[in-house]
């Protein structure tokens, strides 16, 4: 597993590499308008992540990688421990530019921007997982074309029902505010890790977030292997 | 030691396409040519031995063991030649070494070195930008620098120019000598096969048509010719595909003696079939 992990990373780096330069002139730029600039990383990860499954298909190199010594299910594991790589890159990278954004407001005088917080950390690496949990079975069962499509799908449905749910949980817009952190990007997860990290702490939060992450993730590998299994090349 | 490949009673569906029934097995240290028009079934036999696909039903054992359950033990011990190379357009000949080599536990690199030279490949060049001969002899350098006991060939001679595949021919012969390794070949380049298989397997419309030895197939394979007017329906019978033209008919059979004794007497000529005989008249009935 640990040979196609090496090898995803090598055949994609020239294409990590392009698109990383982006990512952070792109964050830089939105960061400037605060907490937007959670989303962008959300999306420049995600770009990163169908980047790597892009190059076996753009390629044609299944029936090559599947000649090799490996299993299907190796492939996919391989696959769920490179995006987790991308994930901490994407991680890394936004941490860094927020930290940038936020040392040049403090030597404005300006205070510390809320959305370069710990608890805005945890919900990128929930929201990334989630992504990625969905994205990769549908990838894996139905290749790169039809799967892009059945993970966006289902992704705008995700988002929809929590555009409809959260402001009910949260109770954003409603009279009063009602749970809803100013400076926090928007959206249900950001929200509630927030509401989270809060009320129990930044540490019981992380512990939380990044158990329910390995949990998306480990059913998602589940799912992704089990439509993996009786794929042809 | 038993044979290095042995497939029994195996079937393949597809939707508009199905193996039936395939076996054949393929001892250490032969080569076996592959033969059959396009669309026979070759590739799916290729990808079945490979794990590609999934074997419907039967039984397929490579080195012994199933590759269903034992697909990474198996898959080391092959070394596979697609048809177009591809692997990845915009990386190094080096850089694509560097990812194959940790997944073979036999892989050696002063060999896979040794062949680069020998092949003249431009280790520094991007994958994609090779032409389809030197991507072959790339995939080549890769199947061989691991000791493969099995090398499956899906049609690699097609790209290569001719003195490059008489040399690869006569690599493969080598590369079986030590009765250890074998090889499948498939190909529609029957010549290839001519010169170097000791078993040659026939599928057509995704059956089994024969595997022999080739002196067995050589033996019993022949192309009758003679006046359309000595053709009626008993004659036609010996027959297993027959073309007749205005002023004469080939037909092909496997039985030489039969159709000597039956056609005795009457203007023919007998002459030992081509491979390329065999797979252009089997079924033909105009």
């Amino acid at each position: 597993m640990l040979n196609l992990f090496i090898k995803d990373i090598k055949v994609g780096a020239i294409f990590l590499w392009a698109i990383v330069p982006l990512y952070v002139v792109t964050a830089l730029q939105v960061s400037r308008v605060g907490a937007g600039f959670f989303w962008v990383n959300v999306t420049c990860a995600s770009l990163l992540l169908v980047a790597v499954s892009m190059l076996d298909w753009k390629n044609e190199a299944e029936p090559f990688v599947h000649s090799l010594p490996v299993t299907r299910a190796m492939v996919v594991r391989a696959r769920y421990l490179t995006v987790v790589m991308v994930g901490l890159v994407s991680l890394v990278i936004g941490s860094a530019i927020g930290a940038a954004r936020g040392i040049s407001l403090m030597m404005r005088a300006e205070p510390w921007p809320r959305w370069m917080a710990g608890d805005v950390g945890l919900a990128f690496v929930l929201v990334f997982a989630f992504i990625a949990s969905v994205y990769l079975p549908c990838y894996f069962r139905w290749g790169f074309g039809k799967g892009n499509v059945a993970a966006a799908l289902v992704l705008a449905a995700a988002g929809i029902v929590t555009d409809i749910v959260g402001p009910a949980v949260t109770g954003a817009g409603a009279p009063g505010g009602g749970l809803f952190y100013e400076g926090v990007p928007r959206g249900l997860v950001s929200q509630g890790v927030a509401h989270v990290a809060s009320r129990y702490g930044l540490a019981p939060a992380g512990v939380l977030v990044l158990g329910l992450a390995a949990v998306l993730l480990w059913v998602s590998a589940q799912v992704a292997a089990r439509g993996y299994r009786r794929q042809e090349f | 030691m038993g044979p290095i490949l042995e497939l029994r009673g195996v079937t393949k569906h597809y939707e508009g396409f199905s193996l039936h029934d395939v076996s054949f097995s393929l001892p250490r240290g032969h080569v076996c040519g592959l033969i059959g028009p396009n669309g026979a079934g070759k590739t799916t036999i290729v990808k079945l031995i490979l794990g590609l696909a999934h074997v419907s039903s039967g039984r397929l054992r490579v080195c012994g063991e199933d590759p269903a359950t034992a697909e990474v033990a198996v898959k080391d011990r092959i070394g596979f030649v697609h048809e177009v190379p591809s692997i990845y357009d915009h990386l190094s000949v080096e850089a694509i070494a560097s990812i194959v080599r940790p997944f073979y536990t036999r892989w050696d690199q002063p060999q896979f070195d040794a062949l680069a030279r020998e092949f003249d490949l431009p280790t520094r060049t991007w994958f994609g930008s090779l032409s389809r001969g030197t991507r072959t002899k790339v995939a080549l350098a890769l199947a061989l620098a691991h000791h493969a006991e099995l090398l499956v060939l899906d049609e690699p001679t097609s790209g290569l120019d001719p003195v490059f595949r008489r040399e690869l021919l006569d690599r493969l012969a080598a590369y079986v000598s030590d009765g250890l390794a074998s090889v499948l070949f498939s190909t529609h380049i029957t010549g290839d096969l001519e010169r170097m298989a000791d078993y040659i397997t026939f599928i057509r419309d995704g059956r089994l048509v024969f595997s022999s030895t080739r002196e067995e197939v050589f033996d019993r394979w022949v192309v009758v010719k003679g006046d359309p007017g000595d053709l009626d329906e008993g004659t036609r019978q010996l027959f297993t595909g027959v073309e007749v033209g205005a002023h004469a008919f080939t037909g092909l059979t496997d039985d030489a003696p039969r159709a000597r004794t039956h056609m005795a007497g009457r203007d023919i000529v007998i002459e030992p079939a081509t491979l390329d005989d065999i797979m252009y008249y089997t079924g033909r009935t105009c």
